[in-house]
C-alpha cells in the first residue's frame, strides 16, 4: 500500500476492491449443479486519494476503470472491500451521508455532446445542482464558475444551449456544472478523448489549475497515456480488473516496470517522422474476462512469459514509490504460492 | 514526374441549406502519386471527411462539387453518375474504408459472402477464385484464413477493422481511403492495426489516404501529408518537410499541441476557437480568427499554396506571411525536442 505518512486520513480511500458479476448459467448447467465463475471487472484494487492529489487510472477499454468509477460512486454495490470517504465507509452510509457524498463527489463525464441536457441553457445545467442540493442561487455564483472554466464574458454563454457551443466549451460547462458545489473530490471519466487535440491541452491545463486552487482531488481515468503527465501525479495501470503498476507519472512513463505498461507506452505514436518506434510486440486484444485463468491476467500476451506467471503475482515495490505486480521483479525464494509473506513494502492486495 | 493517381485541384464542395450554400472545403489542392501513403490531417469541421467523401460519391445529397477538377488517373471525376462509379471506380479503382467501420459490415451475412458478392458485382472473378483470394489477404491483415466463414459478430473489434481492409484490399484497387481507421480503438489496438498497414505497403502496391486529426500516425505511417484548416489546404509536403520545418502557421501551431511521450513536460500549444462555418464563398484565410500573425491582408483574400522553398520538393504552403514564418516561430516558447528548420534530432 502507498501509505501516507502524514497519517492524515485519505479524502477517498479505495480497500481490495472487488466488483464480480455473477452469471447465470443455463438449464442444463443447474440441472447439473454447476455453475460459472463470475466475472471479476474490478478484482483487488486498493488506492488511497489525498486532498490535492490527482492520480491516474489508465488501462485500455474492458479492463475494468469504469466500472470501478461507477463502484466508487454507489451506483453499483461492490462484492467486496470497501470504499472509504474521509474515513467513513460508504456501506455504512446513511441517507444524508449519501446526499453529502454525492454533492462533494462530482463527475466529469467523456462525451459533453449527451451528458448535458440538449434543452437546458448553461444557466440551467448549472442551477440543476444547486436545486439538487438545496444551494442558494445567485447570479454572482453562476457567474464565477462560468469565469473559473473561462468562458469570458460569461454573459455571452448563460443563454446558450448545448448546440450552439463548441466540444471544448461544452466540456466546461460540464466542469462547471461539478465545481459549482465546491466538492472536493472530481471523477473525471475520459474528459477529453472525444475532443480534439488543439482543445484537448486546453481542458487538461483547466483541470490541472482547478484542482491547484480550489484544492480539489481528482480520480483521472483515462486509456491515454501521452496526456497524463500535464495532470497526474500518480498512475494506476489497470489491466482486466487489477492494478498490475502504481507509481508517480514520470517515472512510469519513463522507466515502467510491467511488460504490460511497458507495451503500452510503446504503443504511442510518436509525432515524428525521424523516430523509428517499432511496432507493437503484442498480438490480439484482451482475454474476455469471462474466460481468465489463473495466475497472471496477462501471460498469455506477454512477451516475458514464465512457468510462474501461473501463479498470481504480487505487487513490490520496484523503485521507490513504484510498485509492479510481476513475477520479473523479486525473486523466488518463496515460491510457494499465495505466500503473502514478508515482502518489504510490498503489497499484495 | 509521372500522372498523380489521384489529384484535386482547386476544389471547391458546398452543401444547400436553408441558410443558403455553406462551404466545406474551398480551393483545396493536393495530389498523391502511385504506391505513395499520404495523410490528410484536419480537426473535426476542417472540411476532410466532406474531401474525401467527394471522390467516391459519398457526399450528402445536399452536397457537390461547385467548382475545380478531381482527376484520377488524368480523369475527371467529380461528375460521375452512380452507375460510373460503380462500374468504373468503386472497390476496383478506389475503395473505402470508412469512419465507423465497425458498423459497415452486414451483420446478417458471413464475411466471406460478402466478399463473393462484391466480386460478382464488380469483377470477373468466380466463387472459388473470389474465396481463394480473400483467404490470401486475411492472412496479409493477420486474420487466420479459415475464419473467413465467420460472421462479423464472431470478430472483436480489431479483427473487424482487418476484416474490413481485407475486403477493401479485395479486387486489388490503386488507392484506399481510410477515414479515421483507428479513432475508436486503443492504442494497442491502432498500434496493431498500423502493423499490418506496413505491410500491405510492402507488399502491395497498393496507395492509401489516410484522414485522420492525429498528426502522430501520419508522421509514422505516410510519406505526404496535407493539413486541412476549415476546408482550406493550409500545407503539404512530405512529412519529413512539414516535421522539420511546419510554414503555415496552423501546421505550426498543430504539431506544437501534439504530446510527444519521450518529452512528457512539454507545454503543449492550444489553439483557441475552432474552424469556422463558411457560409457562401470563402475570400479570407480560414485560420485568420485563430492566427496569432493574422494581417489585414489576410481578411482580404484567401491566401494561394505556393512552394515554401526551392531546396524542399513539392512543400507548399498557403500563408501570406509564408516568408516570416522563421522569424514568427522565435515567439513561440521552445518546445524540447523540437529543433526550428534543423536537422532532425536523435
Amino acid at each position: 500500500m502507498e501509505v501516507n505518512p502524514m497519517n492524515e486520513t485519505p479524502v477517498l480511500e479505495i480497500r481490495n476492491l472487488e466488483k464480480y458479476f455473477t452469471r447465470k448459467g443455463g438449464f442444463l448447467d443447474s440441472l447439473f449443479g454447476s455453475s460459472k465463475e463470475p466475472i471479476r471487472a474490478v478484482d483487488d484494487v486498493s488506492l488511497a486519494l489525498d486532498q490535492n492529489e490527482v492520480q491516474g487510472i489508465i488501462g485500455e477499454s474492458g479492463c475494468g476503470k469504469s466500472t470501478l468509477l461507477k463502484t466508487v460512486i454507489g451506483l453499483t454495490d461492490p462484492t467486496g472491500g470497501d470504499i472509504f470517504y474521509k474515513g467513513k465507509p460508504l456501506s455504512e452510509f446513511s441517507k444524508r451521508d449519501w446526499k453529502e457524498f454525492r454533492k462533494n463527489v462530482q463527475i466529469i463525464f467523456q462525451n459533453p455532446f449527451e451528458s448535458l441536457d440538449p434543452k437546458f441553457t448553461v444557466r440551467e445545467s448549472l442551477i440543476e445542482p444547486l436545486k439538487i442540493h438545496d444551494i442558494e442561487y445567485s447570479e454572482e455564483r453562476i457567474h464565477d464558475a462560468l469565469d473559473r472554466v473561462q468562458l469570458n464574458p460569461p454573459q455571452k454563454y448563460l443563454d446558450r444551449l448545448p448546440k450552439q457551443l463548441s466540444g471544448g466549451e461544452k466540456q466546461r460547462v460540464s466542469i462547471a456544472r461539478a465545481i459549482i458545489v465546491e466538492p472536493d473530490v472530481i471523477l473525471a471519466d475520459e474528459p477529453v478523448s472525444m475532443l480534439d487535440v488543439s482543445t484537448q491541452a486546453a481542458i487538461l491545463r483547466l483541470l490541472s489549475d482547478l484542482t491547484e486552487e480550489l484544492g480539489l482531488s481528482m480520480l483521472y481515468i483515462s486509456h491515454d497515456l501521452s496526456t497524463v503527465s500535464d495532470i497526474c501525479d500518480l498512475i494506476h495501470v489497470m489491466y482486466l480488473g487489477r492494478v498490475v503498476e502504481t507509481a508517480p507519472t514520470n517515472q512510469i512513463l519513463g522507466q515502467p516496470r510491467h511488460p504490460y505498461s511497458q507495451a503500452l507506452i510503446d504503443a504511442i505514436p510518436i509525432p515524428d517522422p525521424f523516430s523509428d518506434r517499432p511496432r507493437t510486440a503484442l498480438d490480439g486484444s484482451p482475454p474476455s474476462p469471462e474466460e481468465l485463468e489463473a495466475g497472471c491476467r496477462f501471460k498469455d500476451r506477454c512477451p516475458e512469459r514464465m512457468p510462474r506467471c501461473d501463479t498470481a503475482p504480487k505487487k513490490v515495490e520496484t523503485d521507490p514509490d513504484q510498485f509492479t505486480a510481476c513475477h520479473l521483479h523479486y525473486e523466488e525464494s518463496d515460491s510457494r504460492p499465495n505466500t503473502e509473506a514478508a515482502l518489504q513494502g510490498g503489497n499484495t492486495q | 514526374m509521372t500522372e498523380p493517381l489521384l489529384e484535386f485541384r482547386d476544389v471547391t464542395i458546398q452543401y444547400q441549406t436553408n441558410r443558403g450554400p455553406v462551404t466545406a472545403v474551398s480551393g483545396a489542392s493536393f495530389s498523391i502519386e502511385p504506391g505513395e501513403f499520404s495523410g490528410l490531417v484536419g480537426e473535426s469541421g476542417s472540411g476532410k471527411s466532406t474531401l474525401v467523401k467527394s471522390v467516391i460519391g459519398g457526399l450528402d445529397s445536399n452536397g457537390e462539387v461547385t467548382a475545380g477538377k478531381i482527376l484520377y488517373k488524368g480523369e475527371e471525376i467529380q461528375d460521375y453518375t452512380e452507375e460510373e462509379l460503380n462500374e468504373k471506380i468503386r472497390w476496383k479503382e478506389i475503395s473505402y474504408i470508412p469512419q465507423s467501420s465497425m458498423n459497415s459490415l452486414d451483420p446478417l451475412q458471413r464475411v466471406s459472402e460478402q466478399a463473393v458478392e462484391i466480386a460478382s458485382v464488380h469483377s470477373d472473378l468466380s466463387k472459388s477464385e473470389a474465396l481463394e483470394r480473400f483467404k490470401e489477404l486475411f492472412e496479409i491483415v493477420g486474420l487466420s484464413p479459415d475464419r473467413i466463414d465467420d460472421y462479423p459478430h464472431q470478430f472483436s473489434g480489431g479483427m473487424q477493422q482487418r476484416a474490413i481492409t481485407a475486403l477493401a484490399l479485395f479486387l486489388d484497387p490503386a488507392l484506399i481511403i481510410a477515414d479515421e481507421p483507428t479513432t475508436a480503438l486503443d492504442v494497442i489496438m491502432q498500434d496493431q492495426i498500423f502493423k499490418y498497414l506496413d505491410r500491405v505497403k510492402a507488399n502491395t502496391d497498393t496507395s492509401m489516404l489516410l484522414i485522420t486529426h492525429d498528426i502522430s500516425v501520419v508522421f509514422e505511417s505516410c510519406e505526404q501529408i496535407a493539413v486541412l484548416h476549415g476546408g482550406q489546404v493550409c500545407e503539404s509536403g512530405s512529412v519529413e518537410d512539414i516535421y522539420r520545418n511546419p510554414t503555415h502557421p496552423y501546421s505550426i501551431l498543430l504539431q506544437r499541441a501534439f504530446p510527444d511521450i519521450r518529452y512528457p513536460d512539454r507545454k503543449l500549444e492550444i489553439i483557441e476557437g475552432h474552424p469556422p462555418e463558411q457560409l457562401g464563398e470563402v475570400t479570407e484565410c480560414s485560420f485568420v480568427e485563430r492566427c496569432p500573425w493574422a494581417v489585414d491582408a489576410c481578411y482580404e483574400n484567401a491566401p494561394p499554396l505556393e512552394n515554401v522553398s526551392e531546396s524542399e520538393q513539392n512543400h507548399q504552403s498557403a500563408c501570406f506571411r509564408n516568408d516570416e514564418t522563421h522569424a514568427l516561430k522565435g515567439e513561440l516558447t521552445e518546445l524540447a525536442g523540437l529543433t526550428d528548420g534543423g536537422e532532425p534530432n536523435e
